[in-house]
């Protein structure tokens, strides 16, 4: 393969993006080459997806310029990404469940005759496809009753059927058992030898410093390194993902003396929707928190305890009494509460007004019987618009109408207003801007100070280790390794979520 | 560097003065057109009165006027239940054969009777709520249990309740001879007609559960978003089954108006009932898709509809014109739903 | 506890409707209110004793049928109008009619305003849309609108009482076109003779049929619930049943619409294939069991109706049906009625009119009733 210039077959040249004033990328350059498996990798929110998503024509960028074989285009839709072969296969499947498997390897692409689908020209042709990414399954039957590995197998015999020059392949990996893992990554490399650019963005070090000819680092949307696989190892690439200025961010957790109390609640071995195995403990006035990848389970351990999500199995310890609630209803009466992550769909009813919000979780508290108490509910409502310090001209205005950061306290003045003894938050910080995070985190720290068990879920590591005094790592839908407030460094989280041992 | 935190003390708070949380505050920063919708019903109301009075002889007469009231009185009552269930992001297709099952079940009770009238009334009436509020309960228990979608669970409903009302009454209409009971769908106290005083009273009840008890604020928030108001710990089944069960019971509120004014059971009466019913609730300002929505808005929707039909009908207007303006007046009410909903950003 | 209180009203309307299913074996909504006592009925049975029981319960029946009733009292009896109004005062009549999804309906709406321009009178329509409930409120708005005269087919014999009664004390006459209601005391009513055409199609079917035994006959009656057909298909069956040599062996709702009678027919001629004459309530239910044995492809089947509309008259012709009564819709003459009864006229408590068998023989000289 001669490679006439430097640049690749697909290149982005000083590409930034930003999202409501908040900066995704910022002057991003790569060179996708032909005939190589680029991988893509970065911490959580590093820009790993939005570059990708510049590149297969998802989103536009504000500022750079995209190169197609050295001559200047624009992407501007997944559809002109096809014309020049540029494809992705996302991490959510978009194979069709209810049409055949040839089908969906020659979507957009039967072979037919005046409108009319040559059925068996269809089937033989995707046969083709299908035998060179290994796949022996009869390409007539509904696509629907494959496993997800053969589905994704699918998909990438319909990338293969596409010709396509550059292929993105976002988290291939993350729900595969080994051996399909491998066989995935064997095809990958099959379409590397074909000359096909494949860009690999992944989470799993070792398989990426296993197949991969060239990595990019990217870190806080900005590009930090990119360089033959070789010249890399595990720890080096840890290194440039996090090698951040641990400035003072999240300061200020003086971290009052942890007392040593008996846990207040105690999880062991827990299974339920999204978690093979979680065990951790959270003591009166703790600060717990949970760290971990995208996808490693941490969302899903919080609904867990909270009676959101059935258990299958596992133990929790409330107080010393057996802990199982069925519903979140179960979870509040016994004095846990949790703030969702996603405030929009699941904390908040963004029509309703304030108050209506707050309240909504303790209804039962501001009642005699059937029967509303209104004061009771001003009484409430009162008491937390004060506390929280939350910015609004009244009470009755929607929700809807507030900024970001005064929503988030409103979604948690109305677990607050439960009295919950055990406090779950998902991502309190997300979205809202600096002074209002500093709130927040004052808030909860406030409150820990005051007895209330909390275990905090967050993607941000410097706000992770600063706020929690204790800290537990989850690795594919498990707990792998817990650290203590002294042990707890970026490098050392890191470690945990990249390496940590699954038992 | 160390945040000094104090605690703020209720009303101790230099906060506190620059906010009302009180619930007094109710009109005030609401948008513009949303409000508007909220006056819809009122002005179009205003609109037809003006225009009728004008263009139809008769219209402005005490006697016209009751009867529209009258004549308003069943769609009106089904529609209080309608309005709970739409703002549950439910819907309740079956109000119709609920109406002409529980009528021919009262009066088939009436025929066989032999309490003195004003007992056997009274017996005719318990019998008729509690049969309805248990076609509710079939409803919400399809709904929750079965979790079959309303729309499909209520259909269902309104095809086999008015099969059993077809068998129990071999198709004919039962009639009805007792004085007490026809009563209370052409009986007047004073000046006010019986109907239009149960109507107010189950407006009122409405009112209470939405906006007096817990259980109202439970149904907008599932209406406005399901999931959020389970993660508060609100359980939905509960709120769906209660829902259902008060669109039964107001169904049976309705049917006794009805079957006391045309002093008969009608086991094929009532055919397509539930679209009025739900054009009422709709023009009256309640989203379809749950979680907005007032009382008030449906009785003025219903009176939009009523007044419409009666005001075509003074002036002589073909029945299939008024067929179609109708039709257009509830789309035209849907439109302005979805334009003030985008308009929230809901 | 909210499953135990939900409980309750589930077990209360079960019970509710068992206790009504063992009532309403009861049911018999015609022989309410009815003018002739149900206990004098005289059984005749044309000395078929093995059709007696079903010969009694058809007469029972009857009996209590208002069209029956009509056609016994016809022109006996008469009515005056207290108020009479003078002789140039404008007449202002409100018909209000069950329906206009029939073209039998939609003639009589034509017939009224024809009468009611040439007698230079005003005659509004009003259509209740099949619906008892909307003529109750159509009434109402009339009522109130004070209109002269009243004229009404209504909807259903049933639910009309009370505001027939507001029309009274309003001083509103009220007057019925071909369907009436039992119960109440119009000023006079023009009704359609369903017992005596019936019994008229029965007769000659039974002549025609004379010398076979076992026929068997298939039944595609009307409403469901519906005195109208009730009588028709009632006075049809009992002289086949008394001569003896027929056998009714199916009976089916065919709603007097042509897409229902044609399912209806296609259902009894698949269950009983030795079918050989059906009877339509109506012309629209014989045409469409003349559609259900054509896409079945059977022959040799007869199919007689009641009616005499246009497209009968065009299957007689072609021999696809035997037989058909001219059933004259009487719009037309209740108007004159009523503006005789306005301007101080006598009128009759009942009139029935007469009416023709149409079979190949005679209708060159007949003309369709609509």
């Amino acid at each position: 393969m001669t490679t006439a210039v430097r640049t690749g077959v697909l290149d982005a040249q000083g590409i930034s993006k930003r999202y409501a004033g908040v900066s995704a990328l910022e002057d991003v350059s790569i060179a996708l080459k032909p005939g190589k498996i680029h991988a893509l990798i970065g911490e959580n929110g590093a820009g790993k997806s939005t570059l990708s998503k510049i590149l297969s024509g998802f989103e536009t960028p504000d500022e750079g310029s995209l190169l197609f074989n050295g001559k200047a285009v624009s992407i501007k839709s997944p559809a002109d990404a096809a014309e020049h072969g540029i494809a992705i296969v996302h991490q959510e499947l978009s194979v069709i469940g209810s049409v055949s498997v040839a089908e969906n390897v020659l979507v957009g692409a039967e072979p037919s005759r005046w409108g009319f689908v040559n059925r068996k020209a269809l089937d033989t042709k995707a046969s083709r496809y299908l035998e060179r990414v290994g796949l022996s399954v009869d390409p007539r039957q509904e696509a629907a009753r494959l496993s997800i590995a053969e589905q994704q197998l699918v998909e990438i015999a319909r990338i293969v059927a596409l010709n396509a020059r550059v292929v993105f392949f976002d988290e291939p990996t993350s729900s595969l058992p080994h051996d399909d893992s491998q066989r995935l990554l064997g095809l990958l490399s099959d379409l590397r030898n074909a000359g096909t650019a494949v860009v690999l963005i992944s989470h799993d070090l070792p398989e990426v410093l296993e197949y991969s000819d060239t990595i990019t680092v990217l870190r806080d949307g900005r590009h930090i390194i990119t360089a033959p696989t070789s010249e890399f190892t595990e720890d080096s690439l840890i290194n440039h993902m996090i090698g951040r200025d641990l400035g003072a961010l999240y300061h200020g957790h003086t971290g009052s003396s942890l007392r040593s109390t008996p846990p207040i609640l105690t999880v062991t071995d827990l299974e339920a929707p999204g978690v093979r195995s979680a065990t951790l403990h959270v003591s009166p006035g703790e600060i717990l928190g949970i760290g971990g990848l995208v996808g490693s389970g941490r969302t899903e351990v919080l609904q867990a305890i909270f009676g959101a999500t059935r258990i299958a199995s596992g133990t929790m310890l409330l107080d010393g009494a057996d802990y199982a609630p069925t519903h979140p209803h179960n979870a509040l009466d016994s004095g846990v509460g949790l703030v969702p992550e996603d405030r929009k769909d699941q904390g908040l009813h963004l029509g309703l007004p304030i108050s209506s919000n707050i309240e909504l979780a303790s209804l039962a508290q501001m009642s005699s019987g059937p029967w509303l108490r209104r004061n009771q509910g001003t009484k409430i409502v009162d008491k937390f618009f004060g506390e929280l310090r939350i910015k609004a001209a009244s009470a009755s205005l929607p929700v809807g109408a507030l900024s970001g950061g005064n929503q988030q306290k409103v979604a948690l003045a109305k677990v607050l207003a439960t009295n919950p003894r055990v406090l779950l938050l998902d991502e309190p910080t997300r979205g809202i801007d600096v002074g209002a995070k500093a709130e927040v985190h004052r808030l909860i720290r406030e409150l820990a100070d005051h007895g209330m068990a909390i275990i905090m879920v967050s993607s941000v590591l410097p706000e992770l280790i600063g706020a929690s005094d204790r800290i537990v790592v989850m690795r594919g839908r498990r707990t792998v390794g817990e650290l203590s407030r002294a042990e707890a460094t970026e490098e050392s989280v890191m470690r945990l979520a990249f390496q940590g041992a699954i038992a | 560097m160390t945040t000094t935190s104090t605690t703020p003390t209720p009303g101790s708070s230099k906060r506190s003065a620059s906010h009302s949380s009180s619930a007094r505050t109710r009109f005030v920063d609401g948008n513009a057109i949303k409000q508007l919708a909220q006056l819809g019903p009122v002005v179009a109301l205003i609109l037809l009165v003006a225009f009728f009075s004008i263009q139809a002889p008769n219209f402005i007469s005490t006697n016209n006027l009751t009867n529209v009231l009258q004549q308003v009185s069943i769609t009106a009552i089904a529609a209080v239940g309608a309005t709970v269930v739409i703002l549950v992001a439910g819907i309740d297709l079956s109000v119709g054969s609920i109406v002409a099952l529980t009528g021919s079940i009262a009066a088939l009770y009436l025929q066989h009777a032999t309490l003195s009238t004003g007992m056997a009334t009274g017996a005719a009436v318990v019998i008729t709520l509690i049969a309805a509020t248990g076609c509710g309960l079939l409803n919400g228990v399809l709904v929750t249990v079965a979790k079959v979608p309303a729309f499909i669970a209520t259909l269902a409903t309104l095809t086999a309740l008015r099969g059993v009302a077809l068998l129990i009454t071999d198709s004919y209409p039962i009639s009805i001879n007792n004085s007490a009971f026809t009563q209370i769908g052409i009986g007047k106290v004073g000046p006010i007609p019986v109907p239009v005083m149960i109507m107010a009273v189950t407006f009122g009840i409405g009112y209470v559960i939405l906006h007096r008890l817990k259980i109202g604020r439970r149904i907008y928030a599932v209406g406005g978003n399901t999931e959020a108001a389970r993660l508060s710990g609100i359980q939905v089944s509960r709120v769906l089954m209660f829902a259902f069960m008060f669109a039964g019971f107001c169904a049976g509120v309705a049917s006794l108006i009805l079957t006391a004014k045309l002093s008969s059971g009608q086991p094929a009466g009532g055919v397509g009932f539930e679209l009025d019913v739900i054009a009422a609730v709709v023009v009256g300002g309640t989203s379809l898709f749950g979680g907005r929505g007032r009382l008030a808005g449906t009785f003025l929707g219903a009176l939009v509809i009523a007044v419409l039909g009666n005001g075509l009908t003074l002036m002589n207007v073909p029945f299939y014109w008024q067929q179609i303006v109708t039709g257009a007046v509830v789309v035209g009410a849907v439109v302005l739903d979805r334009v003030t909903r985008g308009e929230t950003g809901q | 506890m909210k499953k135990t209180r939900a409980l309750i009203p589930a077990i209360a309307c079960a019970a509710t409707l068992v206790a009504g299913t063992a009532c309403s074996s009861n049911v018999d909504n015609n022989a309410q209110g009815a003018e002739t006592s149900v206990a004098n009925v005289v059984v005749d049975d044309g000395g078929c004793a093995k059709n007696h029981d079903q010969i009694a319960a058809i007469q029972t029946k009857l009996a209590g049928n208002l069209y029956g009733i009509a056609a016994a009292n016809s022109d006996q009896g008469s009515n005056n109008n207290p108020n009479p109004m003078n002789a140039d005062d404008p007449i202002k009549i409100t018909f209000s009619i069950e329906g206009l999804s029939h073209p039998f309906l939609v003639k009589q709406k034509q017939l009224a305003e024809e009468a009611a321009r040439k007698l230079g009178v005003e005659v509004n329509v009003i259509s209740a849309n099949d619906d008892v409930n909307q003529q109750f409120n159509d009434i109402q708005t009339a009522v109130a609108q004070g209109t002269d005269a009243l004229m009404m087919m209504p909807a259903n014999t049933e639910g009309l009482n009370a505001v027939l009664k507001q029309a009274d004390n309003a001083g509103v006459p009220y007057f019925f076109t071909q369907k009436g209601m039992l119960g109440v005391k119009p000023a006079s009513q023009v009704l359609a003779p369903y017992t005596t055409e019936g019994q008229m199609l029965g007769d000659w079917v039974v002549d025609h049929y004379a010398g076979q035994q076992d026929v068997k006959v298939a039944v595609i009656s009307g409403i469901p619930g519906d005195a109208s057909s009730d009588a028709r298909v009632g006075a049809f069956m009992l002289p086949l049943l008394r001569a003896c040599t027929f056998d009714i062996v199916a009976e089916q709702p065919g709603n007097y619409r042509r897409a229902d009678s044609e399912k209806a027919a296609q259902n009894m001629l698949a269950a009983n294939p030795g079918v050989n004459l059906v009877f339509g309530a109506n012309d629209e239910a014989a045409l469409g069991a003349v559609a259900a044995l054509q896409s079945s492809g059977r022959s040799g089947v007869d199919v007689v109706g009641l009616d005499g509309e246009t497209d009968m008259f065009t299957a007689v012709n072609n021999g696809q049906t035997l037989a058909t009564a001219i059933h004259k819709p009487t719009a037309g003459i209740l108007v004159e009625e009523i503006v005789k009864y306005l301007r101080g006229e006598e009128v009759p408590q009942f009139k029935v009119l007469d009416e023709d068998l149409v079979t190949k023989d005679n209708i060159a000289t007949m003309q369709p009733a609509f």
